[in-house]
């Protein structure tokens, strides 16, 4: 078994060395297309972090109206204090809050002198249980808090639901896209290796045409096929890793796995071993399945077959 | 089957499209270690018969068995089998170019997945049979037309095979050259395999006087010896 898996090796590599250019043309052609896909992959992978992130830290803020009373924000906090979903219930204090403000503002804190705290509304923070706090609970729970007894007072329910929203259009978006890229470079990989193995076949058509009259089986004269279509589909996707690696790199020099801005930082994480592993292995199954194509067709045109 | 028939042909036609029957309603059969010429003109259905022999054709209609195997019943993962007991040679010798005679005969065996060791071994006696054994290691180009009829003859026997089927062995051939070949055919038969060759070659019809099934337009004419 060990022998005759060195043999198919020895052939599908003495094939590939036959025509070393087709094989480059091949393999960085796999590898541009995959590069695009994984590039995809990265950005899809680091909005899903970041969006999920975000959901950590954000917290549900519910505004009360400037002229109710302080019993009817109790009523209120007590029952946004028994919802299943929230931790903890804090009232924010204006004053606090309008001193906060203007630490924000720093030098320009001049343009609110002469404002009154009292101005502000009072703010009810809801810390929401960690499995609750991603996007999608955080929008029902404002949905339900609109609802609840006292929601009359509520001025505004607030947890950063613009930027969210946009992000996980953003994501939908990419995830769509990724999915019509991914198909894309399938196709295009099923129709470089399916080529360049018939190629690879029609130069050794003559022994394939022996192998048939001395009795080969169908396995062996495949098998060096579809190493030469897995090892076609692996080189590509190890250059395409590469290409993102070295891209990855550039954007973020010291490894930090962070995209430093002016303003501050965004996480910029590299495609975890799992998925480079399955790139990998998919791209080598697809190789595999493109060489099944090509070897048929080729074969069944075979006179001795 | 008689228990000595090799090859046995029954009621068997083959047809292509509708350019009429290469063979017609051809029954024959052929004993375990004779020797026989398949001949007739151009188009008579020399080829067509070593074809269906070895399943690189299948008939249209009638049965054929071979080495005991009923080739219609026969799956497709038995062909590979059962032309491991068949070897062929052709006017056009089908040797590979890049490799040496040694590495030519050896190839029938490594596609069958047979060790290295008996290789080596079975690759060196079958080359000194056909008196090769000193080129061993030359690339078809630097051969004669009858020593690359050899090296093909030798890559048909490497796997000890029960029938062996030449198709115009002897076509690009000189007289000398094709009579020596047809010696070594007689030698091979000699050792127990049973030799089919397709030929309309006079001369090697007279040189060695056997069995001959003459066909025309696809019928047998006359079955003689």
């Amino acid at each position: 078994m060990v022998a005759r898996t060195h043999y198919f090796l020895q052939q599908a590599l003495r094939s590939m060395r036959h025509a070393p250019w087709v094989q480059l043309v091949a393999v960085s052609t796999i590898g541009i297309s995959l590069l695009v896909l994984s590039s995809m992959l990265l950005v899809l992978r680091n909005i899903d972090a970041l969006s999920s992130a975000w959901g950590q830290q954000v917290r549900l803020v519910v505004f009360v109206r400037a002229g109710e009373l302080d019993p009817t924000r109790d009523a209120l906090k007590r029952s946004l204090a028994e919802l299943p979903e929230v931790e903890s219930v804090a009232v924010r204090d204006r004053e606090v809050a309008f001193a906060e403000f203007k630490a924000a503002l720093g030098n320009d804190d001049v343009l609110v002198d002469g404002i009154d705290a009292s101005l502000l509304p009072s703010a009810i923070e809801l810390t929401l249980r960690p499995e609750h706090r991603n996007p999608a609970a955080l929008s029902s729970l404002a949905e339900r808090v609109a609802t609840l007894q006292g929601a009359s007072a509520i001025e505004e329910v607030a947890y950063g639901q613009d930027l969210l929203e946009k992000l996980s259009k953003l994501r939908d978006g990419l995830r769509d896209l990724g999915l019509i890229i991914a198909t894309l470079v399938i196709l295009a990989v099923i129709f470089i290796v399916s080529n360049t193995v018939r190629l690879a076949m029609f130069a050794r058509r003559e022994e394939i045409e022996i192998m048939h009259l001395v009795g080969a089986t169908a396995g062996f004269i495949r098998a060096p096929f579809y190493i030469e279509g897995a090892i076609q589909g692996a080189m590509g996707a190890a250059v395409a890793m590469a290409l993102l690696f070295t891209l990855w790199r550039t954007l973020s020099p010291d490894g930090e796995s962070v995209l430093r801005f002016e303003l501050g930082y965004l996480p910029f994480e590299f495609l975890p071993t799992p998925i480079i592993a399955a790139l990998v292995l998919g791209t080598s199954l697809v190789g595999i399945i493109a060489s099944h194509f090509a070897v048929g067709r080729f074969l069944r045109g075979s006179p001795s077959s | 089957m008689s228990p000595d028939a090799i090859i046995q042909m029954f009621h068997v036609c083959k047809a292509y499209g509708r350019g009429g029957r290469a063979l017609d309603d051809v029954t024959l059969r052929i004993d375990r270690g004779d020797f026989v010429f398949l001949t007739g003109p151009s188009g008579a259905g020399k080829t067509t018969l070593l074809k269906l022999i070895f399943c690189a054709e299948q008939p249209t209609m009638g049965q054929i068995i071979v080495a005991g195997r009923n080739i219609h019943r026969m799956s497709s993962s038995g062909v590979p089998l059962l032309r491991r007991h068949i070897g062929v040679v052709f006017q056009d010798f089908k040797l590979l170019a890049q490799r040496t005679v040694f590495g030519n005969v050896a190839f029938a065996m490594e596609v069958i997945g047979r060790p290295p060791r008996d290789i080596r071994r079975r690759v060196t006696t079958v080359l000194r049979e056909v008196g090769l054994a000193d080129k061993a290691n030359s690339l078809p180009s630097r051969l004669s037309g009858g020593e690359q009829q050899r090296v093909a003859i030798a890559r048909a026997l490497v796997n000890e095979p029960a029938i062996l089927l030449a198709d115009e062995p002897t076509g690009n051939l000189d007289p000398a050259l094709t009579l020596s070949i047809m010696g070594l055919l007689s030698d091979v038969n000699a050792r127990g395999t049973t030799v089919v060759v397709a030929t309309h070659d006079p001369l090697v019809l007279d040189a060695v006087p056997r069995r001959r099934i003459t066909l025309t337009g696809g019928r047998v004419l006359t079955d003689v010896g």
